[in-house]
């Protein structure tokens, strides 16, 4: 009966951790040693890695999403190419394993840490990093050198301009 | 922090990496500046022993409550610097702690 009410406990809201400050080098890392449910990010990044040091009992999940108020998320699939969904699984250990998980996995609606179920005494422990999208450090402008010229043969080219009604 | 342990770790050459390897008891800061925490590898165990690394803040990056051998890669940000902790009944593992900092120089 405690094992049910705790997993409950451990499924009602979230802690919300997204003011951790991004550190001027290296991703953001955060200690995961307590059951329960955690918002890491809101918005797209990298989950960089986990690294589990002691594998406790209960589940591990990792999802790209953001809890509601009650902590639920919707968990769709993707049945629509192309979309992805508010609580997309990104990583799940049942039980957890200990062992550097290196991920790099991209996520989209947000970075959702899910430690539930097995004894709330016996958590897994686990160093996890994750790298926020900053839309201006991908804005790479390259150098007009590399850009080069496409080469389309003779052909090709009669063949464009005619669909193009060129002549 | 008490008991902090300064050990300064030079940069390689052509190369921002830094490695240290520790095998005693003791707390240790190998760093005094913002670093990213790349990877640590525990290659003895020890016995009984406990391994913590920190931010020069004192919060907590990387746990490893009961040292077992491996090799793990975090890529973390430290801020401040970093500090390594190993505990142990008797004998301490050894560990290496690869780091880099924003230049080679040596502070």
């Amino acid at each position: 009966m405690d094992g049910i009410l705790g997993f409950e406990r451990q499924m009602a809201g979230y802690t919300d951790l997204t003011d951790l400050p991004m550190p001027p080098l290296g991703g953001k890392c955060w200690v995961l040693d307590k059951k329960g449910q955690f918002l890491l990010e809101r918005g797209p990044g990298t989950l960089r890695t986990i690294a589990c040091t002691n594998a406790g009992s209960g589940s591990l999940l990792i999802l790209d999403g953001v809890p509601d108020e009650n902590g639920e998320l919707p968990m769709q699939m993707l049945e629509i190419p192309g979309y992805i969904g508010n609580g997309r699984q990104l990583y799940k250990a049942n039980p957890p394993v200990m062992g550097s998980w290196m991920l790099d996995a991209g996520f989209q609606h947000g970075l959702t840490i899910r430690s539930i179920g097995g004894q709330e005494s016996a958590p897994a422990m686990a160093s996890i990093v994750w790298v926020p999208f900053k839309a201006k450090a991908v804005q790479v402008k390259l150098p007009e050198a590399s850009v080069a010229e496409p080469k389309v043969s003779p052909e090709t080219t009669k063949a464009i301009n005619k669909a193009l009604g060129k002549k | 922090m008490e008991n902090l342990v300064d050990i300064e770790v030079p940069a390689a050459p052509g190369s921002l990496m830094r490695a240290v390897q520790l095998w005693a008891n003791g707390r240790f800061r190998i760093s005094r500046r913002h670093a990213e925490l790349y990877s640590v590898q525990i290659t003895s165990a020890g016995a009984w022993a406990r391994l913590s690394i920190f931010n020069g803040l004192g919060r907590l990056l990387f746990p490893m409550t009961s040292t077992f051998t491996g090799s793990f890669w975090l890529g973390a940000g430290a801020e401040d610097g970093i500090i390594v902790e190993l505990l142990s009944m008797t004998n301490a593992p050894t560990v290496t702690v690869n780091f880099r900092e924003q230049d080679t120089k040596l502070v």
